[in-house]
Formats: C-alpha cells, structure tokens, sequence
C-alpha cells in the first residue's frame, strides 16, 4: 500500500525523466547544460498548453485530434486580421484577445456537432481536422507569413533568465513558462474544486453515475471542447512567435505527440484519470526524448519510429501494471 | 365548409408526406445498397452532362482500378468497425508492405523468373500485413487497449519504420513485371478491381455462411453474451485484425502494381477518412455486415473525387480546397446518417 501510494504516476514518471537525462547525458556530455533544460523547456511549452487543453476531453473518455488544426487556423486567422486589415503594431496581447475566443469558438462547434449528432468525437474531429487545414490552405494563405508586427519580432527572446552556452549559444528560461504554469495551477483548481471538473471525472469514470447525479454530458463536452479550443489557440500563437512565422499546416501530425504525451502522463485512455502535473511531465519527457535523440547522434527520420515505439510501450506498461500490481498485491498476502 | 375541407386536405397531405419520407427512409436504411445505387446513377448523369466524354471506357476503367486501394483498406477497417473498434493503420500498414516488397526486390534477391517474382512479393507482403494485423489484435484483443489508441500508436509505428527505412524519400525503378497486380486488365475489367471484386467475395462468404463470421458479428454486438455463449472472443478479435491487415497489405501490392514506385507518405490520412466515409455510407455497424453497399459506396466515392477532381484542377488552390470538401463532407455525411438512424430507430 504505503509502495503503491509512493510510486505514484507522475514521480515514476519524474524518475523516467531524470533516468534519460543521466543516460543520454552519459553518452553525450554536452546533454548536461541548463542551456539544454531550457531549450527543451521552450520547446515544450506550446505542447504543455495543447496537452492541457486536451485533458479535460481526455477525461470525458473521448478523443479529439482537431485542436491541431484549431491552433492552425486561429493563429493564422488572427494574424491575417491584425495585419492585414487593422495594421497591428503591438505585441502578444492582441494576439491573445482575439485569437483565444476564436479558437474557443471553434472547439465549442467540434463540441457541439458531436454531441447534437450523437456521434463520437473521434471521427467527427478527423472531419474537422481535414476542414480548417484545408481552409487555412485556400482560403487564408497557402504560404508561410514572415510580416510579424514590430511588438511580436523579439518575443522568442524574452527571457526570465539568460545563460550562455558553447554548444546552443546564448538561451534562457522563456518568459511564456509563466503563463503555462498559471494555465496549469487555474486548470488544477477547476478540475479539483469545481463541480465542472469533478463531472469531467465522473463522466469518465462511469457515464451511469455521472447522469444519476445530474451532470448533462453533451454539455460537459462541449464546455470541454471549448477550452481545449482556446488553449490550442494560445499554443499556436505561441508556436509561431517563437518560430517567427505564421504557417497554415502548423503542427500538422503534432496531435499524435501531443496525445501520446499526455497518455505517457498518465491520462487514463478510457478516461476518468489524470492530473495537471501528470500532462507537464509527460510533455516534458517526450520532448526531452525528442531532443536527447539529437544528441545520440540518431537520424532525424528515425525519430518518429522511437516516438511510436515508445508511445505504444507506454500504453502497454500503463495497462499492464494495473495487472501487476493486482498480481503484486496478492502476492504480499 | 371550405375550411373543414381545406384542413382535411392539410391533414392528407401531411400524412401522405410522412408516409412517403417514412418509407425512403426506411427503405433506404434496409436497402443500403440500392440507395447507394440510385446515387451513383445520379452523380454519373450529372457528371456525364457536364462533360460529355466522362462516361468513356478509359475514365471508367481508371475510376475502378483507383478505388481498388480504398476498397481494401475499408473492407479491411470494416472488420474492425464490426468488433466495435477501428483500423487507422490501415493505410501506413499498406504502405508499409509495399515498402518491404520494393526493399527486398532492389537489395537482396531479386528472382529473373517473372511467377516467382510475382509470387514472392505477394507472399513477402502478405506476411508484413499478418504480422502488422496480429501486433494490433494482440494490444487490442488480449491486452484489452482501446482500438483507437492501439492503432493511433501502430500507425505512428509502421510510418516510423517506412520514414526510416527510406529516409524520406521514394523509391522507384521496380522490375515492371510488378504492374500485373494495377495495370493490366482481365477480361476488360482492371486487374486492381477484379482483385477488390474477389476479396469482396471472399468475405461475403466468410461473415454469411461460416461459424467464424457469425462468432465475429456476435462478438461485436455484445462481447459478454459472446463470451458467455462459447465463443473465444479474444481470439476472435485477434483473427478479425488480423485479416484486416492482410487486407491492408493486398491494397500496398496494388499501390506498388499501379504506381511502380513507393513514398512512406502515400495517401496518408486521406485514405483513412475515405474509409471512414465508406463504412458510414454503406451502414455498417456491430452485427450488420453487407458488402454489396460497401462495394457501391466505394464507386461512389472514387466516381465523386474524380469528378471533383478534375472540376477543380484548373482552380487556383484546387487541391487545397478539395481537403475542405471532405473534411466537410466527411461530417455532414456522419451526421445525416446518424441522423437517419436515430429517427428510424424512435419511429419503429
């Protein structure tokens, strides 16, 4: 018991990180640096606000892969508006203040087509996916945008804290770790100390209950969606300020990683299970993956075949140790 | 007076709409295949008006050997929709296959014999989408993952090797004895077809008169009352993903025979949602399997991105706005047809 309740998900999860960093860091000395923390901290951050976003209808027991394409579409959206036609100067704020109810928007409608058609919220966001992307496509721009706004040009460099580094140069602690840590301690509060949140859970756990005790599913979805939709936009605008440009097929094939992520983080895939702190370190582990396989020396286009393998080994040693740990206990007995 | 009558008349009509609507629909939910019919006819006199040589053999003949691939990839998927699950590695794991056979032929042996070429790169690419299909029905069925899951990983998997072993890049140049399998013709119908016609066949015979098919249909409708009748529902899950795989590495020859060439990329994600849109159209469900409305609804489809296809080539971004036409239609489908079922199901 006392066992079980140490090893809990996200310290096992922490020892994985920490086992990788010693391992990859063996091989290749260059891996132990703060420069390195940092950069794989930046590189995480725009995935950190997807895998939270996509938690709570995660929870519910669905699975959405149109938040991707909702980051996409958002972001170049309201660049397009900003730039072309309100001739934006300034920095992230009018940024986020449109593109946060845009992408809202959005997820509320994947939300809601599912729910009013009955229909799983898989398929329906395959449709949606293929929809923005090839809206973003004809209709907005089919090419990358480099005219960013004088205010958004030296966002990719504000740092919290600056070091410098033989290997990866002059890096930092980026500012935007705040605004996920706030989104992540507002996340935790909701989903622990609000009635919403707590239905996410039930509804996950057992759809019975969840109804017996008053919860409208539809609209817990779709309230999910929703804010899975607005944090994907936030993603997004933060992507390409880092990136310094807008793209139409931004973090297109990105939603498997991310949701790979988030189940490494222990979110049960049935639903029902999983926790803020469990989404930020598995973002973190698999980005740390992502970047240690630079330093191995591993090609590039084997990157994807470890991320699989690793993805689909998660899943089997979350699903058998619930097994093992029943076999475990009987045995101390 | 006249009002009485009016209302009468209203009351008339009102039932006679009804009637009518109640019985298309009903109609059209038993015989899927004949509604899907009557729909092909439309499209190809639509088509046919506006372009008077559509209906020529050599763009018929190339409509039938192109839907050849998304025909077995969701025959394939429609086993695993029939357990109540879904195949996305339908198409990475074709593609996979293909990728093998090509691998093998250029690096290490390569027969001078066109038959046993032909033989052993069949044989080589059966084996890849047995063992593909096996590592999903073994996450899925005995270690009880949810499918979506299991294949999203699988997918990520099989694209991951192929990115791998190409390293991004096509490879061409196959021996053309390869392209009996996509461009030749059997008694005037394309080879790829007559391969779809005949596995089509094939399962007909397997899900209607077997004990095999009806222990499957029985296992997707209700895994417990299966289990508590006798069946070994684990194994009949593992065998259910598996021919899908098989299925899946029919439709890799077909590419390598049709294109002679193979790309880690080819197809992906729109095959998947081709095969989704199939399944949806041609009713198939947990229990109700029929193959003729699959087969339909896949000429349908192939006839459909044709003619849309060549409508949009001279637009500037056609291809582009061709993504958002089936995303589009992707969901306006799904919806209508679970509309559809709803209203039925609460009528009857």
């Amino acid at each position: 018991m006392k066992l079980t309740r140490l090893l809990r998900h996200e310290v096992v999860l922490c020892l994985f990180c920490v086992f990788v960093v010693l391992s990859i860091g063996s091989i290749n000395p260059a891996f132990f640096s703060l420069a390195t923390i940092f950069e794989v901290i930046r590189g995480a951050i725009p995935y950190m606000l997807m895998g939270l976003g996509v938690m709570p209808v995660m929870l519910t027991g669905e699975i959405d892969i149109s938040f991707v394409a909702i980051a996409a579409s958002a972001s170049l959206a309201t660049h397009n508006v900003l730039i072309r036609h309100l001739r934006y100067q300034g920095g992230l704020a009018g940024y986020l203040l449109i593109g946060l109810p845009m992408g809202a928007f959005l997820g509320a409608i994947v939300g809601a087509v599912s729910v009013f058609s009955g229909l799983p919220l898989f398929p329906v966001s395959l449709g949606f996916w293929l929809m923005l992307y090839g809206f973003n496509l004809f209709f907005i721009s089919p090419e990358m945008r480099f005219d960013l706004p004088p205010g958004l040009t030296g966002f990719y460099r504000r740092f919290l804290v600056t070091v410098k580094d033989p290997v990866v140069g002059e890096t930092g602690l980026h500012l935007a770790i705040v605004y996920v840590l706030v989104v992540g301690a507002l996340l935790a509060i909701i989903l622990r100390y609000s009635t919403f949140g707590r239905g996410l859970y039930i509804s996950g756990g057992n759809k019975d209950v969840a109804i017996r005790s008053g919860y409208k599913l539809g609209k817990l979805l779709i309230v999910a969606m929703t804010l899975n939709g607005g944090l994907a936009a936030f993603a997004g605008i933060l992507q390409c300020a880092f990136k310094r440009f807008f793209d139409p097929i931004l973090f297109r094939g990105a939603e498997l990683f991310v949701i790979a992520a988030c189940v490494v983080g222990g979110v049960a895939i049935g639903g029902g299970r999983g926790s803020v702190p469990g989404v930020l370190a598995g973002v973190f582990f698999v980005q740390l993956i992502t970047r240690g396989l630079v330093y191995l020396g591993i090609k590039p286009v084997w990157h994807q075949f470890v991320l699989g393998s690793i993805l689909l080994g998660f899943i089997v040693f979350i699903t058998t140790r619930q097994k093992l740990w029943v076999i475990f206990g009987r045995r101390k007995r | 007076m006249s009002n009485n009558i009016s209302l009468w008349l209203r009351y008339k009509a009102k039932l006679v709409v009804t009637n009518v609507s109640w019985g298309l629909l009903t109609f059209s939910s038993r015989y899927r295949a004949g509604m899907l019919l009557l729909f092909l006819g439309l499209t190809l006199a639509l088509f046919q008006s506006g372009n008077p040589r559509f209906l020529s053999y050599r763009m018929v003949s190339t409509i039938l050997a192109q839907c050849a691939e998304v025909g077995l990839m969701s025959l394939g998927m429609s086993i695993a929709w029939m357990l109540n699950g879904i195949d996305l590695s339908v198409n990475d794991l074709a593609n996979l296959s293909a990728l093998i056979v090509a691998m093998f032929l250029r690096s290490i042996f390569r027969p001078t014999n066109e038959t046993v070429l032909l033989i052993c790169s069949l044989a080589i690419a059966l084996t890849i989408g047995l063992a593909g299909g096996a590592l999903n029905g073994l996450l899925i069925g005995y270690l009880n993952i949810p499918p979506i899951l299991t294949t999203l990983g699988t997918m990520s998997l099989f694209r991951g090797i192929s990115m791998g072993l190409t390293e991004g890049k096509t490879i061409s140049r196959l021996p053309s004895a390869l392209a009996v399998f996509g461009r030749t013709t059997v008694l005037a119908i394309p080879t790829p077809f007559v391969i779809l016609l005949l596995s089509c066949l094939f399962m007909y015979y397997l899900f209607s008169f077997t004990t095999y098919g009806f222990k499957t249909k029985m296992t997707g409708l209700n895994p417990k009352a299966a289990f508590f009748a006798g069946v070994h529902t684990k194994r009949a899950v593992f065998t259910g993903y598996i021919f899908s795989g098989l299925l899946a590495s029919l439709a890799g020859i077909i590419i390598i025979g049709r294109t002679l060439s193979v790309a880690y990329e080819y197809g992906t994600q729109t095959y998947i949602i081709f095969a989704l849109l199939v399944l949806n159209l041609a009713g198939i469900k947990p229990g109700s399997y029929d193959v003729l409305a699959l087969l339909v609804a896949v000429v349908l489809l192939q006839t459909l991105a044709t003619g849309f296809y060549s409508k949009f080539l001279t637009l500037q971004g056609g291809p582009f706005f061709n993504l958002f036409l089936w995303g589009l239609v992707l969901v306006v489908v799904l919806a209508l047809s679970r509309a559809m079922e709803r209203w039925v199901s609460t009528r009857s």
